[in-house]
């Protein structure tokens, strides 16, 4: 017995001896799918994955939807004075509201958004420009160049200015992030919104002269307005100038991308198909970053970059009609409407034209030309119509925030509709297979040549006249519109470019750009133009179903909303606070009031 | 000083009048006395005599008689005290003294890695037995805790298959991650939910920090240690018990078509109605007169049957024990149809054997075969969310083509034409009717057909160990243990149209297979030395823990993806060859390994002391290697003051039986906060894609930091003190145990804002600190009186919880309900409890009509800078009740459970023509209610009204449910035993039939604390799948 245990005991004893030895070098385990940083930055192959990752982060967040809205959609274009900020009801789309209504403040999370989307895709640039130059904190040398690595950083650096150059028109005064930041690096904020622009300019210059910059192959190229080109280049420098009061470089830049040949307006009856998917890549676009549906990529990857809800943001408030419209991919919610005191002008000034037809509809078009999924009439009499009830504003309530014209120049088409087809066949614009089709495959806008045309134009009043008006009538005669101008002016470019680039975030940061020049008063527009734009807010019902009248006819009520008047810094907006207080930096113009507060004081 | 002795019998005979009549039960033919071992009497003992009905109770001096054949057996029971049998032969004068019944004092605990004397316990260990198991009708051995031991709050969901999950002593992370350690037989498992609680032995909760300390790292969320069954010795057992219960759900807290119409008159106006009305509302057939008046909660939930099976054969010898069980479980919930299923099979296996004297060695063994099938609930567009909110004027069927709105004969007319592929659903009776009031994603019924889905797979778990005893005292453990998980998952979806915002165009097909391993092995040795009236005990151990997981995912969707639609196609070999598949699998690997030790130091039973302590070290995925170990120690001791002389000498025994004092200091980690290399920043390969050409498919893959590291990151850390009194009176039939608790939690994972310019706009960084504070009272009675014996145990629990800090962390805001439109945020944030309602302060109907909510910024409009602390959405306190009473063949059992102080938001209101809480038309301020405290219905339209998210719409989330109420039958052994049986009982039982509550929504209990629920989420009702009222009938066989 005594034999048998120690036979036993001795080697148990082993065994859980050997256990308490250590096995520490099994939790050593390698992660899946990474790889170092410091053996990374170091082929081309790595060079074109970090060029990669930075055009997907921007058309997926710059130009993606973030909750019902495109951040950078809703900032620029609901503060300008031809958009209203629709919605079911007075309360509804708050966050769109609040823009339209000058009533945000630092703490708005559409605001943070759109900030950090926008460093945040700086931050990509960097990645590029300071691993693979010497352009980083210590000015250390890169592990690898080549010709290729040389392309890749021309392209960050003119994606770097671009975005620059937005931040420094919405900001004023953002930080220039000339590298990549170490940890416990703060951002260097700029002197001043010229000094912004002028780097950009230069580096716009910079990523030219390089000889590396891609350069649009002619106008049937499409694959170059889907990334940094040699004349997105120029168009950017161009725009910067501008905005810097530097007519003379806009000119040289916007001369250059003209001069190129390599950009043409398209057709006037094919104008509409610049905000839908037949139009991507035309000979008109300059920078769209690019999305097609791809089943094999991943689901949000492709329901960010398909604007997933701004589909239905964009879509008229389908469940006050009386039936879906046949145009609509999906229900819509009525986000954005056209100011209708501005429609009715444009209406004079265009009448029929295809580019007002493409902007929206009037009453008569939108009841009786347009086709309603409900209705068996869409090939009747105009009488069978006007007694249709499967049309119209059926809701008691009517549509809130909007007149009697239906804008859909950014509508998610599901059938692109006969009005402007004229019959053609077209791909339609959303993809049923993202989000049940509340989605739109169509291409963000950036940038398109007839804003190039007209920044050019306004850049050469009082200087190259001839060449500016030549650009000028070749977007007034592409409209449709039958309006030639026989004289550059400040006037005729400004009325037209407020067409042409209605809802394309244009027309906000020009009326500040103007203002500072002295060219417009922005008191007069935003305050006392029409009355007031929010003591006027108009409310539009259909008789036919409010009245029980046998005739479809669309009447408008007038309320108030909850607005604040816009003041002069209502021009920039405040640095969101969240990050103001963690980058240290300080507003400026009417906001500087804010840079005191501390963290708890902010509580 | 006053002489308790004196007093007490009085006090005694007293209280046993009030609780049963008593009076002479026989002549006074045998006559005597019952004492205690030091001679005191005892009073109300049961003296029977053995094979009669004739019995009597002992007086204030102990005496009793009885009428008694002179050679009878005598039977004198005593509640604490062992049963002892008296032959008279031929005395009729007789003494009894009956001697403390040395299990109820030394009853045996599980504590980590060994046991203990709950006697000499100096931490807080909550402890359930078999005897307290066996009867209940739950599978799921969590839920089996609910109401049974304070401190423990139990998380259950009703939905079938649903495993309930634990909260020790509040909450104290922002995390997901709360739940306690589950250790069954020496085994870290995930979850206790396979475990049938008639397969149980004990269960344990380790919940002070000395107590837990042993299992270190991952001990914050306290430990909850499950023993099996093993067999006993003696005869071999055979055990058969089955169960058929109904379920259902009566509460109908909706408006019917009468209440709707007023309502949606208040909101719309009378014209609209009308208007509605006369487009939709039409004569059907399968409605009183015609009229539609469909209750939605009628017609999605049904009463429904659930069967459930054990058998069980125990038995051993001195050599050794065995124990096997199978129980099956079919459970059919009420969601009409068969969509919500439970199906179980486990079969346990313990066997042990003692080799030699000095070797014993052993196996526990579970294999578990699963299968469930669920219905979606509590979020936006789920079948639940829908029945809750589908107007009554809609039909559940449309029987008739003819009674179908034009675009959904359309769709049928297409789908039948074979133009469209998008089918509408339908069962035998008609077509599921979807509303033309308003802009609904469809019928519940829809919404659970849309997707067909299997789940299931097996488990297998168990542990070997051999216990190695070469000297007296000494015991070395050596122990493995493993789990194998695989389980499948297939979905299959077709297009269909349920309405313009339900639809779905595409096919989509997934299969997903998960399997994993997971070994342990542990080694420990016990070593116990008694020197006169020290004892020693000294334990050390290590442990290494490895976890496999390798699961792989194949989807594919799109308009037309497989080769056949039939049934038998239905399967990812059968996509086309074409069609893109999304793939993905990723093995992973975690371990960890850990060094622990524990010394406890007894000195004469009267001054107990423990201290414990653990070295836990994890791997590179959760830590880097220079912070990858941590210290857990622990002290605890205690003072058994009834054991003194001095109190001996005052105090006599049957009055207090039992005092002891004891005080505990521990520290605990959770590690599970850490997971997937949280400290690190590295390339990220092929995270991102773009697309270079405009009109051709084909991605370029990016790659990018996965974002900014923090290298010294750790887990959060647990400091708790408890201050505990354990007391037996009256001879040990009153049992008294009161905690103080205060455990303190820091360094949870908040994010830190960074300047965003720095490419990530936060960091994880540990930061600040929450506090958990409370007293456990536990309370128990029990006695016997002649045949009759009782018991009532009551527990109750207080949770003062508070963010403490935030040591300079953004607070969390989280909008679990934003989808609804609802303002209403749950906040983490300093000052306040973990994850309160943050919303307006209603303060009535102000004088237009409209909500008059608090403006608290003083500025010109209500916004978020107007939304507070509403109220906390964890309970404040807790508590359970059990009473257990016996008599002759009968049993009864109830078993009570409630909690109070927490909130809930029904976020369940929606503009349009959707139906709602009644509440809200009964409480709405109208001419014909002036003096209703809610807005006008019209005033409070859409969801995004502050009402909504305001005090006006919090309510109350208390309530007290009879969780359990058994009433037993033991047919008499002398008619069984003719079948060969030893024991039949027969039961019936209603649980979770009666509930006291003033919440006016679907059910409080899984409204607030549903599990699968992100913890944000919580006090936000979304319509959830409600506890069953269930009505059982059960047998009991043993062989």
């Amino acid at each position: 017995m005594q034999n048998k245990m120690k036979k036993i005991i001795i080697p148990t004893l082993f065994v859980f001896a050997l256990g308490l030895v250590s096995c520490e070098d099994k939790l050593d385990i390698a992660q899946k799918g990474t790889v170092s940083t410091l053996n990374y930055y170091a082929s081309d192959a790595d060079a074109e994955e970090c060029l990669n990752a930075m055009y997907a982060n921007f058309v997926e967040r710059v130009a993606g939807s973030e909750g019902i809205d495109n951040p950078e959609q809703v900032i620029l274009n609901y503060a300008a004075d031809d958009i209203l900020a629709a919605g079911g009801h007075i309360e509804d789309h708050g966050a769109f509201r609040v823009f339209d209504e000058f009533t945000y403040d630092e703490a708005n999370a559409t605001l943070k958004e759109c900030y950090t989307r926008y460093v945040t895709a700086i931050y990509y640039a960097n990645l590029v420009i300071s691993n693979f130059t010497n352009e980083n904190h210590d000015g250390v040398e890169p592990k690898f160049t080549s010709d290729y690595t040389k392309q890749c950083v021309a392209e960050a650096r003119v994606m770097r200015a671009y975005l620059h150059m937005m931040m420094a028109i919405l900001w004023n005064c953002p930080a220039i992030l000339d590298h990549l930041l170490q940890p416990d690096e703060l951002p260097l904020q700029a002197g001043s919104q010229e000094q912004v622009l002028d780097w950009v300019v230069k580096e716009c210059e910079t990523a030219i002269s390089s000889g590396f910059l891609p350069k649009r192959h002619g106008t049937e190229d499409k694959d170059a307005t889907a990334r940094m080109s040699v004349g997105f280049a120029q168009f950017v420098a161009g725009k910067a100038a501008m905005f810097a009061n530097d007519p003379a470089t806009a000119r040289k830049y916007l001369g250059d991308l003209i001069k190129s040949g390599d950009y043409k307006l398209i057709p006037t009856d094919e104008y509409w198909t610049n905000f839908h998917v037949s139009g991507d890549g035309n000979s008109e676009k300059i920078f769209e970053p690019n999305f097609i549906y791809d089943n094999s990529a991943d689901f949000w990857g492709n329901t960010w970059r398909s604007r997933w809800m701004v589909a239905n943001v964009f879509c008229w408030r389908t469940d006050a009609l009386a039936s879906m419209p046949s145009a609509c991919a999906v229900s819509g919610w009525n986000g954005g409407a056209i100011q209708e005191d501005f429609a009715k002008k444009f209406v004079e000034h265009d009448g029929n034209s295809p580019r007002r037809r493409a902007c929206f509809l009037t009453e008569d078009e939108w009841l009786y030309e347009m086709e309603w999924s409900g209705s068996d009439l869409n090939d009747g009499t105009l009488a069978q119509k006007k007694a249709d009830p499967k049309r119209g504003i059926s809701s008691a309530t009517g549509l809130y925030s909007h007149g009697p014209y239906f804008e859909w120049k950014h509508m998610s088409f599901g059938n692109p509709p006969r009005i402007l087809t004229g019959g053609k066949v077209y791909p339609k614009d959303n993809e049923p297979e993202i989000m049940g089709g509340a989605s739109n495959t169509k291409n963000f806008n950036v940038a398109r040549y007839a804003e190039a045309l007209l920044l050019y134009a306004e850049a050469c009043i009082g200087a190259d006249e001839a060449e500016g008006l030549k650009a000028l009538n070749e977007v007034q005669a592409r409209s449709g519109s039958g309006k030639i101008s026989s004289s550059l002016t400040f006037e005729n470019v400004m009325e037209e470019k407020q067409y042409e680039m209605w809802f394309e975030n244009c027309r906000f940061p020009d009326l500040i750009r103007w203002a500072k020049q002295g060219k417009v008063n922005l008191d007069d527009i935003f305050n006392k133009r029409y009355g007031g734009i929010h003591k006027h807010v108009p409310t539009v019902y259909d008789e036919f179903f409010t009245e029980g009248k046998s005739e479809h006819k669309l009447y408008t009520k007038y309320t108030e909303a909850h607005f604040q008047p816009f003041t002069e810094k209502n021009m920039y907006l405040p640095l969101p606070r969240d990050c103001r207080l963690a980058n240290g930096m300080k507003n400026v113009l009417g906001w500087e009031s804010l840079n005191g507060e501390t963290e708890e004081s902010a509580e | 000083m006053w002489k308790f002795k004196s007093l007490q019998k009085p006090l005694v005979f007293l209280f046993l009048l009030c609780l049963f009549p008593l009076g002479a039960m026989a002549q006074s033919v045998i006559k005597g006395t019952v004492n205690d071992e030091t001679g005191e009497p005892i009073i109300g003992a049961s003296v029977r005599v053995q094979g009669t009905k004739v019995g009597g109770i002992t007086d204030l001096d102990g005496k009793f008689s009885v009428q008694a054949d002179k050679n009878a057996t005598l039977v004198v029971s005593y509640i604490g005290y062992t049963t002892e049998t008296v032959k008279l032969a031929g005395r009729n004068n007789i003494t009894v003294t009956l001697k403390v019944d040395a299990q109820t004092l030394n009853d045996i605990v599980v504590i980590g890695y060994g046991v203990q004397r709950k006697s000499d316990l100096t931490g807080s260990v909550g402890s359930v037995k078999s005897d307290d198991l066996k009867n209940l009708s739950t599978n799921d051995a969590a839920a089996a805790l609910q109401g049974k031991v304070a401190g423990v709050n139990v998380i259950t969901n009703g939905s079938p298959g649903s495993g309930a999950d634990i909260r020790i002593r509040g909450i104290s992370s922002n995390s997901g991650a709360l739940s306690p350690l589950y250790i069954v037989d020496g085994l870290k498992v995930n979850s206790i939910q396979y475990l049938d609680p008639q397969m149980i032995e004990s269960i344990e909760v380790l919940k002070d920090g000395a107590s837990a300390a042993i299992y270190g790292a991952e001990a914050g969320n306290g430990v909850v240690l499950v023993t099996t069954k093993k067999g006993e010795e003696g005869k071999v057992s055979v055990n058969y018990t089955a169960r058929a219960t109904l379920q259902n759900f009566t509460r109908r807290p909706l408006m019917g078509r009468d209440d709707f119409l007023k309502y949606m008159t208040y909101e719309y106006g009378e014209a609209d109605v009308a208007g509605k009305l006369k487009d939709n509302d039409f004569s059907h057939p399968d409605y009183a007169g015609g009229v539609i008046d469909q209750d939605w909660i009628d017609a999605y939930i049904e009463p429904t049957w659930s069967t459930q099976h054990t058998v069980s054969i125990s038995g051993g010898n001195t050599k050794g024990h065995f124990f096997t069980a199978l129980n099956l479980i079919h459970q059919n919930g009420i969601v009409r149809g068969d969509r919500d299923v439970y199906k179980r099979i486990t079969a346990q296996v313990n066997a042990d054997y003692n080799v030699y004297k000095w070797l014993q060695v052993g196996s526990n063994n579970t294999i578990e075969k699963w299968d469930t099938k669920s219905v979606s609930q509590r979020s936006y567009g789920s079948s639940f969310e829908q029945m809750m909110q589908m107007d009554p004027l809609t039909p559940v069927y449309w029987t008739e083509i003819s009674q179908m709105p034009d675009k959904f004969r359309t769709k049928l007319d297409a789908y039948e034409n074979g133009t469209s592929n998008l089918r509408l659903f339908r069962d035998s009776h008609g077509w599921f009717a979807n509303t033309m009031y308003s802009d609904m994603e469809g019928s519940p019924f829809a919404k659970r057909d849309a997707t067909d889905g299997t789940n299931g797979g097996f488990n297998v778990h168990g542990i070997f160990f051999a216990n190695l005893m070469p000297l007296k005292g000494l015991t070395i453990t050596s122990r493995f243990g493993y789990r194998l998980n695989f389980s499948n998952e297939h979905t299959y979806s077709t297009p269909y149209y349920v309405g313009d915002r339900g639809n779905q165009e595409t096919y989509s097909i997934a299969a997903n297979t998960s399997t994993g391993w997971y070994y342990q092995w542990e080694n420990f040795a016990n070593y116990i030395k008694k020197i006169g009236k020290h004892d020693f005990t000294a334990m050390v151990g290590m442990a290494y823990h490895e976890r496999h997981s390798d699961d792989s995912r194949i989807s594919a969707s799109g308009t037309d993806i497989l080769s056949s639609y039939e049934p038998n196609f239905r399967y990812i070999s059968n996509v086309k060859k074409d069609i893109p598949k999304t793939t993905s699998n990723s093995p992973s690997v975690h371990a960890n390994m850990a060094y622990y030790g524990r010394l406890t130091y007894n000195y004469d039973n009267r001054y107990l002391f423990q201290a414990n302590y653990r070295a836990d070290a994890f791997d590179t995925s959760k830590l880097r290697g220079k912070n990858r170990w941590g210290y857990f120690p622990s002290f605890s001791a205690g003072w058994t003051i009834s054991n003194e002389k001095f109190f001996k000498n005052n105090v006599s025994t049957d009055a207090v039986s039992f005092l002891k004092l004891r005080a505990s200091w521990g520290r605990n980690g959770n590690i599970a906060v850490l997971d997937n290399y949280p400290y690190t920043a590295a390339i990220a390969k092929g995270n991102s894609y773009y697309q270079y050409h405009v009109d051709q498919t084909g991605s370029a893959y990016g790659s990018s930091p996965d974002k900014l590291a923090n290298p010294d990151l750790k887990w959060e850390v647990s400091e708790q003190t408890d201050l505990g009194i354990d007391a037996r009176f009256l001879r040990n039939r009153l049992s008294l145990a009161a905690v103080f608790y205060n455990k303190r939690t820091r360094d949870q994972l908040h994010d830190v804002n960074i300047a965003p310019e720095l490419g990530f706009a936060t960091v994880k960084t540990n930061r600040g600190e929450v506090l958990n504070r409370g007293i456990e009272l536990e309370l128990g009675w029990k006695d016997r009186i002649g045949d009759f014996s009782y018991s009532v145990n009551a527990n109750l629990t207080t949770i003062h919880n508070d963010v403490l800090s935030m040591d300079g962390a953004i607070p969390e805001y989280k909008k679990d309900a934003s989808s609804t439109n609802y303002d209403i945020q749950t906040v983490f944030e300093e000052g306040h409890t973990v994850w309160h309602l943050y919303g307006f302060i209603y303060e009535g109907v102000d004088e237009n009509g409209d909500a008059k909510i608090k403006n608290l910024a003083g500025d010109e409009n209500i916004g978020t800078e107007d939304m507070t602390d509403i109220g906390r959405t964890i309970p404040s306190f807790i508590y359970g009740l059990n009473i257990n009473m016996a008599w002759k063949g009968f049993d009864f059992m109830l078993n009570g459970y409630g909690q109070g102080g927490n909130k809930i938001v029904p976020v369940l209101h929606r503009a349009g023509y959707k139906n709602g809480l009644k509440y809200y038309l009964d409480n709405a301020r109208t001419p014909e209610n002036p003096g209703g405290s809610l807005p006008h219905p019209a005033k409070i339209l859409g969801p995004d009204n502050d009402f909504w998210s305001s005090t006006g719409n919090v309510f109350k989330g208390d309530y007290f449910r009879i969780k359990q109420l058994q009433l037993g039958y033991t047919i008499p052994s002398k008619i069984t035993k003719k079948a060969l049986i030893n024991n039949l009982r027969v039961y019936v039982s209603l649980d979770d039939f009666f509930t006291i509550t003033s919440y006016p929504g679907l059910d409080p209990e899984t409204a607030s604390s549903a599990t699968a629920m992100a913890p944000s989420a919580v006090g936000l009702d979304w319509g959830s799948y409600p506890t069953m009222k269930k009505m059982i009938l059960g047998v009991n066989v043993t062989f």
